[in-house]
């Protein structure tokens, strides 16, 4: 069983059940974030779906890197330290979000870190990604 | 408090569930009951994510039950047992 792949970008797709199916759920919470921009009335809020991104976005890196690690990849090293840039990059962020203090800041705030996030994981899985995919096949 | 997953768990299954998840009392585990459930997909990966979230001040764990083999591998392709207590 694999997870059916709905929001990820066709040209995206590495052919990586696990991987393909991790990205997708990043991209469903993209999504959240869009929507929670759209709507005000959103029925969950912006923190609950930043949180979730950040624990998953931590969830999906680890099991890749221990997938390279178990694998003998000759490439970690290069490719856990762009993961680790990119933590760092998310909590700074994250820092920000505690001194914001009215919706809008928020809206501008949550619109500004998917564009951020959403561009990042594009790249990232279209080269560094790909890469390792590849040496599996 | 234990919550009733509804088949198939998708994105129809919102309305009814982010409530429920708010509802859960502090301090409570909180239970998500897959009895019958055969169908899930990335947006119910994502309310689940997110009600892993909403309930972390309150409860120290969410736990997902009676999961049958189909479900049982969704999540471990999407790595959730690392993130839920899976049976
Ligand atoms: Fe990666």
């Amino acid at each position: 069983m694999s997870i059916k792949l709905v929001q990820l970008p066709e040209q995206y797709r590495l052919g990586h059940k696990y991987i393909d199916g991790q990205h997708e759920i990043l991209f469903q919470l993209f999504k959240e974030l869009s929507e929670y921009c759209k709507d005000t009335e959103y029925d969950i809020e912006l923190e609950i779906i930043l949180l979730s991104l950040k624990t998953y976005v931590d969830t999906h890196f680890r099991y890749e890197e221990n997938l390279m690690e178990s694998l003998g990849y000759i490439n970690i090293e290069t490719h856990k330290l762009e993961h680790s840039k990119l933590e760092k990059q998310v909590v700074e962020k994250f820092d920000k979000f505690s001194t914001l203090s009215n919706k809008d800041e928020m809206m501008v705030f949550a619109l500004d870190l998917k564009g951020f996030l959403m561009h990042w994981l594009l790249e990232h899985i279209a080269e560094t990604d790909r890469t390792f995919c590849e040496t599996l096949n | 408090m234990i919550i009733k997953i509804p088949n198939p768990f998708n994105f129809q299954a919102r309305k009814t569930f982010l409530p429920q998840i708010k509802a859960n009392p502090a301090g409570e585990e909180l239970i998500l009951d897959f009895e019958g459930v055969t169908t899930l997909d990335s947006a119910a990966l994502g309310m689940l994510l997110m009600a892993r979230e909403q309930t972390k001040d309150t409860s120290s764990r969410v736990s997902l039950i009676n999961c049958n083999d189909s479900v049982k591998q969704i999540l471990e392709v999407a790595q959730f047992h690392m993130l839920f207590k899976i049976s």
